[in-house]
């Protein structure tokens, strides 16, 4: 029965554009896991503090999520569902009740989570779209914690080798605690670069091609209606490259220092080859997300 | 026996002590009960009153079965046994006061109660153990049950001379009372809840009826017990017949006490051998396979040796690798159906086998005494038969466990349905829905039933890629429609209009396009009428409205080419997307090198996979060391996507990745191959090649594991090792290993595909312990011999040091020093501990590896974590 629709479904789901980077298999994976389904104004797709047991497409209509009685979001067609949570690792979830006749696709949880770990494609996809949607709660901005330093900031050896690049890649962040091959995957293919003072390291508008981890000194990166300053430790420009978007503003260097630079494609790359990097990173910008969201 | 200990982890020795304990209790009281029941009954009753109370048992069985059913919890064992102290006292006092009716009672009660505590027993640390836990520690459990009989028959023998059947009765009743208490130890987390009243009488049956795995362990139960009966009934008439009947008691007594002496021997090596080095079933057809050969030899030769040696499989095995073996085929069922099977078979199906075999007896001896020995080989064939068909159903049991909401996937065929729905997508107002079911229909490869008028679309975008299509896919169409677009607003409609025409008709582009208010028309047009191009005046965007001319047009490879490498990514992007219309072998190498810019890969793909001798040219690519690496990491998927000849493609991949030094390149061979399979479901990659490279990647995983070892024993005797530099290395290994591994199982799954191991390995990674536990089973039910003891090491979470026993032929261990492993990383070949074994070495001012350094330093001079570790043992050197 399912299968006598699956074309059905394809075109569905390729009709959604938040899949439209997800590649056929993909795709026709999740087509063939998902059911077709109506609901009507008033139907709860999910309880909160039920474990999630599937994810929901939005092809028609709207749903709103609620936490402890207070109202979360309004999703409106197309949208998805569900994963959020799942991705975050938030066990207790919302409540997700119909307010609008909808259509939707539901996909079971394991093929989500069978996906995420074997289709770089959907993977990078859920990222891409997590990472658009922090920047633009975040004003496209960079995490709006300004930067004060506390403790003296660390000295690397001049010029740093790989050794040096990959300690410190391991010092804070994702890479502190994920498969050691990642991190060394990674520090073999950043740069140690030089901050001077006034460099500009890009402007609005300018395409996501590399970021930077700000070893010391300090940034301020600026958008016409604000600014945020970074410093020790900031993993700059990571989330205009995960979403694939140019640069929504402008970062210039206010106090020298030095940094590891990446390129996007051999990040990505690393992030392929360790799919369990991605899911790291996966689940930190939902917390994030979910986090915002409260 | 120190080798079955040794199997037991730290984490699991309370765990294992008390149910030792328990166990050896209950025996114990069971073998002092059954001497005290023997002794009352034969002086009380008569043994003529025997078949009454077999039948009183049989029938209290049945009931006390679906009693029994709800069992498996703490409670239930620790009241049972306390019930069954309680039930044995107050029998022993009737006893005493002289009632008779209290031996018939005492006869029943002595055959249900230890059976039903067993059940309970083995159904809670079913609960509580995962089927790898249970096949280590089972054999460790069962001794108590030896050694509890064991004790228990030399404590009645003692006892009997001096306390009278009521006094035994008492010493067993104590010996419940200690095993309900020990209980009460025993762990109840992860133990099942169950709920009594949830199922009806005939639910069990149900389950054995209808489900072909606890069917078929019905089979073996009802075989087994059949089989045992007939062999015992053989082995005491053939000792009747040869031994005087005053020497009985003491040939019997003998007899037995070799054999539980040999079944203790048993149970402490022999099981957990079997268990270890071959799969359950392996260790379910033991006995009745060596029954096979004992009641065959015994019929032929005869004699008292010739019971002994029909007796002995029986004798030694019964007890130890049949009873541990049977609990282990319990393990994997869950909490609900194990309970409620397991009473119903241990109580009443051993009866039933028991009862059948008694009367086949009764007429194949009344016949003669051939056919019953013709009945025992009978029922010992039918024994390992159903041992063997049991294989097939317990793996699939794990199989189904992590196959929980998905199965196989195969992309379904186009219906007239599918092609229904794609054709009414067409006429939807959302672009994005035309656009994806334009899309689907070329896949599909149904181009010729978009019709020509949706160039009238009010969206450019759809009518850009209905253009394209129609260009792409040479499928005529009427120059009027066409035409109609060179009047559109939007300027990339009309540049695609332009492509389309040149490419579907051969008059020449009309007039007005030449003077096309947009320079990318004009551009597109000239290009198209075969007029040169100068790219060199070009912005950006027109020397994209180049190249998307180039690709629609089909002319020009030469130039796609070269715009295809442009420093600017929005012409690179333009020149990759429009080689998708016009696949030329000239853009083969340019396309090739595009492959690690991830924005471009799905565009490269697509347009490698339209190109002909594309796989020919990715092959060569991927031998070619010369190419950038991360070119050569792109390869091999790249290659799996446009293979037209998959076999070639498999065995390509498979001759690099054995070869292959970079873990990153292999690691992606690894992941084409697997693609590879999926979208060929015939293919089977060389077997040969695929142990070749399980080969390597086993020996490769014992290595890294060996190397760990060392470091650490050394950084332990010395702790002024443990520096930073040594953490590193440490983790490097660790995650090697790790890597390893998951590449071994990836590799396992397409050596043995039909051993649905495809599961496997999110479960090792992912998985809760009765998931690891199941994938374990399945792995270890695919591999055999050497091959299944270092993997089974290497995934089932034992000691390093225990794994790396396991390592065979795989690995020799390198028993080295601290210095010694660190020489030996440097020589290993692996730039990267290469680096951060020098980067340690400078750590630990070790200036006597200056020389090996140096001649590193010389073959590889652009190393700089060399270059400054050389530098600083320098300077110490001369300090």
């Amino acid at each position: 029965m399912l299968e006598d629709r699956f074309q059905e479904r394809m075109l569905m789901l390729r009709s959604v554009p938040s899949f439209s980077a997800v590649d056929d298999p993909g795709l026709a994976y999740l087509a063939q896991r998902a059911r077709q389904m109506e609901a009507s104004p008033g139907d709860v797709l999910r309880e909160q503090g039920q474990p999630s047991t599937h994810g929901w497409i939005l092809l028609k209509g709207s749903v709103r999520t609620i936490r402890d009685g207070q109202l979360v979001n309004v999703v409106e067609a197309p949208g998805v569902l569900g994963l959020l949570s799942v991705a975050a690792r938030d066990e207790g979830g919302v409540r997700a009740e119909v307010i609008a006749e909808s259509q939707l696709l539901e996909v079971p949880i394991e093929a989500t989570n069978e996906l995420m770990e074997s289709n770089f494609s959907f993977a990078r996809n859920v990222l891409r779209n997590l990472s658009r949607h922090l920047l633009d709660v975040r004003g496209n901005l960079p995490a709006r914690t300004d930067f004060e330093r506390t403790r003296p900031p660390a000295r690397w050896p001049d010029p740093m080798t790989w050794v040096d690049r990959l300690r410190s890649v391991r010092a804070h962040g994702v890479f502190a605690d994920v498969n050691m091959e990642a991190a060394v995957d990674l520090a073999r293919s950043t740069h140690a670069v030089r901050l001077e003072t006034g460099q500009i390291l890009w402007e609005a508008g300018d395409p996501p091609d590399v970021g930077f981890r700000v070893l010391h000194g300090q940034i301020n990166c600026a958008t016409e209606g604000g600014s945020v300053r970074v410093g020790d430790g900031f993993a700059l420009g990571v989330l205009e490259m995960f979403a694939d978007i140019p640069r929504q503003y402008r970062a210039q260097v206010v106090e020298e220092g030095r940094a590891l630079r990446f390129d996007a494609d051999v990040f990505l790359g690393v992030l392929e080859i360790h799919p369990g990097v991605l899911l790291e990173l996966v689940a930190g910008f939902a917390q994030s997300s979910l986090e915002r969201g409260r | 026996m120190v080798g079955v200990l040794r199997d037991v982890r730290p984490d699991e020795r309370g765990l294992v002590v008390r149910a030792f304990a328990v166990l050896a209790a209950l025996l114990f009281s069971h073998t002092v009960l059954e001497t005290g029941r023997d002794a009352a009954f034969l002086t009380r009753a008569s043994a003529e009153r025997l078949p009454v109370v077999y039948i009183a048992t049989a029938l209290v069985a049945l009931g006390w079965a679906r009693r029994a059913a709800v069992v498996g919890t703490l409670a239930g064992l620790r009241n049972g046994a306390l019930g069954a102290a309680a039930v044995v006292v107050g029998l022993a006092i009737l006893l005493g006061a002289g009632l008779d009716v209290a031996v018939y009672a005492l006869y029943v009660a002595s055959g249900i109660l230890t059976a039903t505590l067993l059940v309970h027993l083995f159904s809670l640390l079913g609960s509580v153990l995962s089927i790898t836990q249970a096949k280590r520690l089972f054999p460790v459990i069962g001794l108590g049950s030896i050694s509890g009989a064991l004790a228990g028959s030399a404590a009645a023998a003692e006892l009997s001379r001096w306390l009278a059947p009521a006094g035994l009765l008492g010493v067993a009743s104590g010996g419940f009372a200690a095993a309900g208490l020990l209980a009460g130890w025993l762990p109840t987390q992860g133990v099942a809840e169950h709920r009594p009243g949830q199922a009806g009488w005939l639910e069990p049956v149900r389950n054995l009826l209808e489900t072909p795995y606890p069917r078929r362990v019905c089979a073996i139960v009802l075989a087994s017990a059949a089989a045992s009966t007939v062999a015992d009934y053989l082995f005491k008439s053939v000792v009747a017949d040869h031994v005087a009947p005053e020497q009985l008691g003491q040939f019997f007594g003998r007899a037995y006490l070799l054999l539980n002496g040999l079944s203790l021997l048993s149970q402490a090596g022999l099981v957990a051998l079997i268990l270890k080095r071959f799969d359950l079933i392996v260790g379910l057809s033991t006995l009745p396979a060596l029954m096979l050969l004992s009641t065959t030899a015994a019929w032929i030769a005869g004699g008292v040796a010739a019971a002994l040696l029909l007796k002995a499989p029986e004798g030694i095995l019964k007890h130890s690798l049949h009873r541990t073996t049977m609990e282990l085929l319990y393990v994997p069922l869950d909490a609900r159906t194990r309970g409620r099977i397991k009473s119903w078979l241990d109580l009443l199906g051993q009866r039933l086998g028991q009862a059948g075999a008694s009367a086949a007896i009764l007429v194949t001896a009344s016949v003669s005494e051939v056919w019953v020995w013709g009945l025992l080989l009978v029922l010992v064939a039918v024994w390992i038969g159903s041992c063997l068909n049991l294989r097939v159903h317990y793996l699939d049991l794990f199989r189904r466990r992590l196959r929980r909401g998905w199965g196989a996937f195969s992309r379904p065929r186009l219906t007239l349905e599918g092609l229904e729905t794609m054709f009414t997508g067409l006429d939807s107002p959302d672009p994005h829905t035309v656009l994806a079911a334009l899309r689907l229909l070329e896949e599909e490869d149904r181009p010729q039933v978009v019709p020509g008028l949706i160039l009238y679309h009010p969206s450019s975008e759809v009518v850009v890629a209905a253009l394209d299509l129609f260009a792409r896919t040479e499928r005529p169409r009427s120059p009027a429609l066409i035409a109609h677009c060179f009047d559109h607003p939007a300027v990339e409609v009309r540049e695609a209009a332009v492509g389309a025409w040149s490419r579907l008709n051969r008059d020449p582009l009309p007039d007005r396009v030449f003077r096309d208010e947009a320079p990318s028309v004009r551009v597109a047009a000239a290009l198209a009428a075969g007029n040169p191009v100068d790219l060199a005046g070009m912005d950006r965007n027109l020397q994209s409205a180049v190249a998307r001319t180039a690709g629609r047009t089909g002319r020009a490879p030469g130039l796609l080419a070269r715009l295809s490498s442009d420093p600017d990514p929005l012409v690179r992007r333009a020149a990759v997307e429009a080689a998708h219309d016009a696949p030329s072998v000239e853009l083969l190498d340019p396309l090739i090198r595009r492959l690690p810019e991830k924005r471009l890969r799905p565009s490269v793909l697509r347009a490698l996979g339209r190109i002909e001798h594309a796989q020919a040219g990715l092959q060569r690519a991927l031998e070619d060391d010369a190419l950038p690496r991360l070119v050569r990491c792109e390869i091999p998927e790249a290659l799996a996507r446009v293979a037209e000849r998959p076999e070639e493609a498999s065995q390509v991949l498979l001759s690099s990745f054995v070869a292959a030094t970079d873990g990153m390149v292999r690691y992606r061979m690894l992941l084409a191959l697997e693609r590879l399979c999926a979208e060929f479901e015939d293919l089977e990659p060389d077997p040969k090649q695929l142990d070749q490279a399980i080969h390597a990647v086993v020996s490769r995983a014992y290595r890294y594991l060996d190397r760990a070892l060392c470091l650490e024993k050394g950084a332990r005797d010395r702790p002024e090792l443990r520096t930073e530099g040594h953490g590193l290395i440490s983790d490097t290994l660790t995650a090697k290993r790790v890597n390893a591994v998951e590449r071994l199982v990836r590799l396992l799954v397409l050596r043995y595909p039909r051993a649905g191991l495809d599961a496997v390995k999110r479960a090792l990674r992912t998985g809760d312990k009765e998931d690891r536990a199941a994938a374990i089973e399945l792995l270890e039910g695919a591999l055999s011999g050497s091959l299944k003891l270092a993997v089974g090491a290497l995934v089932d979470g034992r000691s390093d040091g225990d794994a790396l026993r396991q390592s065979g032929r795989f690995h020799e261990p390198l028993g080295l020093d601290y210095p010694g492993l660190l020489q030996h990383m440097l020589e290993g070949g692996s730039v990267t501990m290469e680096d951060l074994v020098a980067f340690h070495l400078a750590e630990l001012d070790w200036t006597s590896f200056l020389p090996q350094l140096e001649a590193m330093a010389a073959r590889r001079p652009d190393g700089e974590e060399l270059s400054r570790a050389i530098t600083h043992l320098r300077a110490r050197a001369h300090a």
